[in-house]
């Protein structure tokens, strides 16, 4: 067999020699082709396949029966086990985005990464997840705005932003004149005026630590609504004491070079000084002077600085956890469930017995999605119903009563189609 | 396709003796004619070979992946650090663990911030060139890849897989030190260096590199990228700076910095250091709208694949630091929010 096929290659090849005497000089092939040595032990695909599948790496031994199905189409085997892993897999990850989507939902933040992560680790092909954990976790940097007749720059200033002051954001961010008409239909970026959410630990993004700088008051508008708990005093001013005069020097106009040079220098030393052990004591200890007098926003914003420069510090660390798990307890106590699962999510899953707290938070939200899942049942939506059951099913994996409904409702709706 | 079967194995070579003839009909045919590509037969994603005398895993990564560079994909795919003669291998032929995820842990990506150094003379924010000499050391003595800032931002686009260890290494401001010091040593090293310039800097007095200095960095491998027009902070207003003027000043010192740069050296800027590390939602619309692709913080902390790709963490090496603690830096991997 051999033989025969070095026959037909060296035919080839004395053929193609004898026609590219008189041709132009020869092109260099597209793509170097790599072709696996004969008789490669295919087997060994097999195998691996079969570890990775031991270990739930579903993902990986998918791909590795992928190729042996390549490489030898008619292999029963694969073909049967791609068809399983690739729906195991897909169950698995849909299973964990629903999750996520519910806690996502819920403001959740924390559990729906968790969740959103787990979904792409078994599908990585996951492109809702994958968009969430990429975008819509980090929360919007501005938003989109379609122009109505007789909308102007102002009235969309004063809706979004409560200040028609801010209409020059919009024009010079969408490079339109300010004083020119808005033609319906323009769909418009509004910047978003506050902070980029951070990412790790997704506590972070609750943290007010720095402001965007404002115009002065307008007297003609009111002030923004404040946000519950938010801290009376902004953490740059509690911390005007650590800071250099190199700082205010910085925001007088023109400076010269050598002076932006050292300033420069002096600046970025500031941050370094997080690190040194007297100004972390400092803060720590005004930050613990804050959690005591229950400003727990105050004492998060400056635990997290600390916590920039060392991400390790248990002190910090500690203090951090402490205040959201007050928050949460007080947010819960009011009955606010919505924003007191929010910041026992942002407390680590460790912490005294938030992990409880929390599930207890849970169970309660859950139910309250199964009862508007039944109400949309009777209303005949039953896939508003099931949507509803499946957040219900993720908050309370043990709900039973929401897992056969669902399961009820679903072999409705097929039926339902089927007729249609 | 050989090891397909002996049929698909002659269709194979006929095809390559179709090939030649298309190749020729079109080479005798007066004018260069471009030849339609003719669909390649696809390699699996993963190739199983048996390891012959003397493979390694530079030596596979160059016969099947045509980059030696990516040995450590065999190798990490097979969980080996060496290769023997017979073993069962299997090549991945591309990526296998993207964003380096698995059910309990992810890749983090640490990002070194220097600013400027000195032969002997140390401060905090002034590295010594032994010191920075060891550091490039460690990273190479200790199996740190240092990849370049697309690389890094491919990994955080979740579009590819990267070394385990993999870091960034990134220079601030634009010292003379950048190149009299650091670049001989990056070189030596051949690592890919970023370099934040805010471009007011340049040219300045005889501590600041000079524009002929930085496309010499540039045309030897050295990554320019913007750190603002003046260094100012991105999120202060200035004095009597009315918050309309904020704007357009805020605005100018990314759009300055980005057309100094391409007048300079023909380069479109994407990634941004901001000055002390500060930014906010308005500064990041700003630099969306002119097609950035990522900023820089100096949170320290290593970097996911799943971090905001316009508030990137970067750990700054102070003068002071020992090698010890300049390891500290390199988490290369977590858990945390898995947990």
């Amino acid at each position: 067999m051999k033989k025969m096929t070095l026959n037909k290659t060296t035919g080839c090849l004395l053929f193609a020699l004898l026609i590219f005497s008189c041709a132009a000089p020869p092109k260099k092939p597209a793509v170097k082709e790599v072709v696996p040595e004969e008789k490669a032990p295919v087997h060994i695909l097999r195998e691996k396949a079969q570890d990775f599948e031991k270990t739930g790496e579903h993902y990986t031994a998918l791909q590795l029966w992928k190729s042996l199905n390549q490489i030898n189409p008619e292999n029963s085997e694969a073909n049967q086990k791609i068809a399983e892993l690739t729906t195991a897999i897909h169950e698995k990850a849909d299973e964990h985005f629903k999750k996520g989507l519910a806690y996502y939902q819920h403001n959740s933040t924390r559990d729906a990464r968790k969740a959103f992560l787990l979904a792409l680790y078994h599908d990585p092909e996951h492109q809702g997840a994958l968009d969430y954990l990429k975008n819509k976790l980090q929360g919007d940097d501005y938003t989109l705005y379609e122009t109505r007749q007789g909308d102007t720059f102002k009235d969309i200033a004063a809706q979004y932003y409560k200040d028609t002051g801010k209409d020059f954001l919009i024009s010079y961010y969408n490079d339109l004149d300010r004083d020119g008409e808005l033609n319906p239909g323009t769909i418009l970026k509004l910047p978003a005026l506050d902070l980029p959410a951070s990412e790790e630990p997704a506590r972070s993004q609750a943290k007010l630590s720095e402001k965007m700088p404002q115009e002065k008051a307008d007297p003609a508008q009111p002030p923004p609504e404040k946000p519950l708990l938010e801290p009376q005093t902004s953490p740059s001013e509690i911390m005007q004491d650590q800071q250099t005069p190199s700082e205010t020097i910085l925001l007088d106009a023109e400076t010269p070079s050598e002076e932006i040079m050292q300033d420069s220098q002096q600046m970025a030393a500031v941050t370094a000084n997080y690190e040194t052990e007297t100004v972390k004591k400092n803060l720590l200890n005004k930050a613990r002077k804050l959690f005591e007098s229950k400003k727990y926003p105050e004492s998060i914003s400056l635990a997290e600085n600390i916590l920039e420069q060392d991400a390790e510090n248990a002190d910090a660390t500690d203090l951090v956890n402490a205040s959201y798990y007050q928050m949460g307890k007080a947010t819960s106590d009011q009955k606010d469930y919505e924003t007191a699962i929010k910041y026992y999510s942002l407390v680590d899953p460790g912490y005294k017995d938030v992990n409880q707290l929390k599930t207890g938070i849970e169970v309660k939200l859950a139910e309250n999605h199964y009862l508007q899942g039944v109400k949309y049942f009777l209303k005949e939506d039953i896939e508003k119903a099931i949507h509803e059951w499946e957040i219900t099913v993720a908050l309370n994996p043990d709900h039973n009563k929401a897992k056969l409904d669902m399961e009820q409702a679903k072999k409705i709706l097929k039926r339902v189609k089927e007729i249609k | 396709m050989k090891v397909k079967s002996t049929n698909s194995h002659h269709t194979f070579l006929l095809l390559i003796g179709f090939i030649l003839l298309l190749a020729f009909t079109g080479g005798c045919a007066g004018p260069q004619v471009t030849v339609e590509a003719t669909p390649q037969p696809t390699l699996p994603d993963f190739i199983p070979v048996v390891a012959q005398p003397g493979d390694t895993f530079e030596a596979l990564a160059a016969k099947y992946l045509q980059d030696p560079s990516l040995g450590w994909m065999i190798a990490g795919f097979n969980r080996i650090d060496t290769i023997e003669a017979g073993q069962e291998l299997i090549i991945p032929t591309k990526p296998y663990q993207v964003g380096g995820l698995t059910s309990d842990r992810y890749q983090t990506v640490p990002v070194l911030s220097y600013h400027d150094f000195s032969e002997n003379k140390f401060s905090k924010m002034i590295v010594t060139s032994a010191a920075f000499e060891a550091q490039m050391k460690l990273l190479k003595d200790k199996g740190y890849h240092v990849i370049s800032m697309e690389k890094f931002f491919d990994f955080l686009d979740f579009k590819t897989q990267i070394p385990e260890k993999s870091v960034v290494i990134t220079i601030d401001d634009g010292w003379l030190s950048a190149y009299d010091i650091a670049f001989p040593i990056i070189k030596k090293y051949g690592y890919p260096v970023t370099l934040f310039v805010y471009t007011d800097l340049i040219g300045r007095t005889k501590k600041t590199l000079t524009w002929n200095l930085v496309k010499e960095m540039a045309d030897n491998g050295i990554d320019m990228q913007c750190h603002t027009k003046t260094h100012r902070d991105l999120t202060q207003l200035l004095k009597n700076e009315s918050f309309n003027e904020y704007i357009e000043a805020i605005d100018q010192e990314i759009v300055e910095a980005t057309r100094v740069l391409k007048e300079k050296l023909n380069i479109d800027t994407k990634f941004i250091a901001y000055p002390y590390g500060k930014t906010n939602h308005l500064v990041i619309a700003l630099l969306q709208k002119h097609g950035y692709r990522g900023g820089f913080s100096v949170k320290r902390r290593g970097n996911p694949f799943f971090v905001n790709n316009y508030a990137v963490h970067r750990s700054m090496v102070y003068g002071d630091l020992g090698l010890e603690q300049f390891e500290k830096n390199l988490t290369v991997s977590s858990g945390k929010a898995l947990k």
